[in-house]
């Protein structure tokens, strides 16, 4: 017996679907998601709802994005930011580096991190070298927020960009270093601005010598985190003085605004012979490192504050892959590949390492006069201030 | 000591047309409005529980649907991608009107794990159909005048880009 099966009753069905719409749209990514806002009144409600930008940045993949940097080298340095899918950067570094499409050109700006997909760009003042701003940018949607106040810094300034869960707040500390020449000494003073406030606020003063000033603080888990060296003996370092004990990561919870101090990995037994470098891929704090001019390593802490979970995981020979330098580019979630810079600073030479089956592939980027920092990014909808 | 466990027990579905279907207790438990009604019994649940919003059709594909991830879940390692397989078979099979069928019969049942596939697999076939494309989908009146929508375009140009209009 061929049963016809009725069919359902003929409610209208916008109000069957009801706040199923809301569901279904949210696993819909950015962009083809932005063109239903045409489909009606509501849909266009929905899609430009706070609540719904949230969980539809939930719903995103993560670690399948990133923000790449690119810096002239040269006084006047223009900066561009590319975007691309990690899956097409590992493909083919060299396409994504030398982008011309899809290539956003920041001017003078320079890109502080990323976090909800939004970016944090700091801007100097023209005529005042020590005089910044801050705002933020969705490369998705244009979206430009209003801009910080200014922040007059010392010669010596590290920023750092995060975002604060409990507040839904995006933060920026600025790590002020002040070196008095004469005696030696040296002091820091610490301020934050939270996007959406009307000034930047003093917290504690930096509870280590900021070693690592002439980087950006890096974001994770909620988190600013340094270099630092403790116990300098109020003098101000030259690395030849520094002891492997003095080593530590000072980490700033953005909520709190307090510090606290993260151990490097136990495994490191000997000083470095340059200042290891911190970097955040794929929601992953990695430490990378010389080992007596001889090699690179470098340390994935898998469960961030955790110190017993950091992990080795790359021991590579300079002489090996055939390099005087390495400094890492892109380290993939899950160490499966990672890009690493061969000369100095510029992007020119690149070497791809796939640790599963040691193989080694070198790439030329005909390109001498940038370099590059790569951030994570997730593409979303999500506006602030 | 005697006693039927659980995973034992049968309860019995009952459609809108009347069929009825016999479904372990352990599957039950996904179909949550089935199970809040057991719940809320007091007592034993003997007689089949009618489903009025459901029809045969769709609880049997639900049903299916358990059944093999029950399976799935509860066998041998290669399973995830047993799994992927049968679901990528499972959203292919239906025609739309099935697909938005199914997903409202799995909203009124609240299968969660179901519900979310189903989507999942919706955001899919709209997410690169014209404007047009979904309002038929759905059902729904575009309520813009043609000088709202121009504006609405203009100011969204970025996710046009590179789009053919419709």
């Amino acid at each position: 017996m061929a049963a016809q099966h009725p069919t359902p009753p003929q409610t209208p069905q916008p109000l069957l679907f009801g706040e199923l719409v809301m569901e279904i749209l949210s696993w819909i990514p950015a962009k083809p998601l932005t063109r239903l806002k045409l489909v009606c009144k509501s849909w266009n409600s929905i899609i430009s709802n706070p609540h719904f930008v949230k969980l539809h940045l939930q719903r995103s993949p993560k670690n399948a994005n990133l923000l790449v940097m690119l810096r002239e080298i040269s006084p006047e340095g223009e900066v561009s930011v590319v975007l691309s899918s990690v899956e097409s950067f590992i493909r083919n570094p060299s396409s994504t580096l030398t982008a011309q499409d899809g290539c956003h050109s920041l001017g003078r700006g320079w890109v502080l991190g990323s976090c909800n997909g939004l970016v944090c760009i700091w801007d100097g003042i023209e005529d005042y070298p020590n005089d910044f701003e801050f705002h933020l940018w969705n490369p998705l949607t244009g979206f430009s927020s209003v801009k910080s106040p200014r922040l007059h810094v010392n010669k010596y300034a590290s920023f750092g960009f995060g975002y604060d869960e409990s507040s839904d707040g995006y933060k920026v500390a600025a790590v002020n270093l002040d070196i008095n020449y004469t005696d030696n000494s040296w002091e820091t003073t610490v301020e934050v601005y939270r996007f959406g406030s009307s000034s930047w606020r003093n917290i504690d003063s930096f509870p280590a010598f900021p070693l690592a000033i002439e980087e950006d603080g890096m974001y994770i888990g909620g988190t600013l985190n340094w270099l630092g060296l403790q116990n300098t003996q109020g003098g101000v370092y030259d690395w030849g003085a520094v002891t492997l004990d003095m080593l530590v990561i000072v980490s700033l919870e953005l909520k709190s605004e307090t510090y606290k101090q993260i151990q490097l990995p136990n495994g490191i037994d000997e000083l470095p012979s340059h200042k290891p470098s911190l970097n955040v891929w794929g929601n992953c704090l990695y430490l990378s490192h010389d080992y007596k001019k001889t090699h690179f390593i470098v340390w994935q802490m898998k469960e961030f504050g955790d110190e017993i979970s950091w992990t080795q995981m790359l021991k590579i020979s300079l002489q090996h892959i055939n390099v005087e330098l390495l400094f890492p580019l892109f380290i993939c979630e899950n160490g499966d590949i990672f890009v690493l810079g061969a000369s100095n600073g510029d992007i020119s030479k690149i070497v791809l390492y796939d640790p599963r089956v040691n193989s080694v592939e070198h790439i030329n980027i005909l390109d001498k006069n940038h370099f590059a920092i790569i951030n994570d990014y997730v593409e979303s909808l999500v506006q602030h201030c | 000591m005697s006693g039927i466990s659980d995973t034992e027990r049968m309860i019995t579905l009952k459609t809108v047309e009347g069929t009825l279907f016999d479904v372990k207790s352990s599957i039950a438990k996904d179909l949550k409005t089935v199970q809040a009604f057991i719940d809320d019994s007091d007592d034993d649940v003997t007689s089949p529980i009618p489903l009025p919003n459901v029809f045969t059709r769709e609880l049997s594909r639900i049903l299916d649907y358990l059944n093999n991830h029950h399976r799935f879940r509860s066998g041998i390692e290669k399973a995830d991608e047993e799994m992927a397989r049968y679901d990528a078979e499972f959203a292919k099979s239906m025609s739309h009107e099935e697909l938005k069928a199914l997903i409202l019969a799995a909203n009124y049942l609240n299968v969660k794990d179901l519900l979310e596939f189903l989507n999942q697999t919706v955001a899919d076939v709209i997410q690169n159909k014209s404007v047009e494309f979904v309002r038929n989908f759905f059902g729904i009146e575009n309520d813009y005048t043609p000088e709202e929508e121009e504006k609405l375009r203009n100011e969204n140009e970025w996710a046009f880009n590179g789009v053919e209009q419709d």
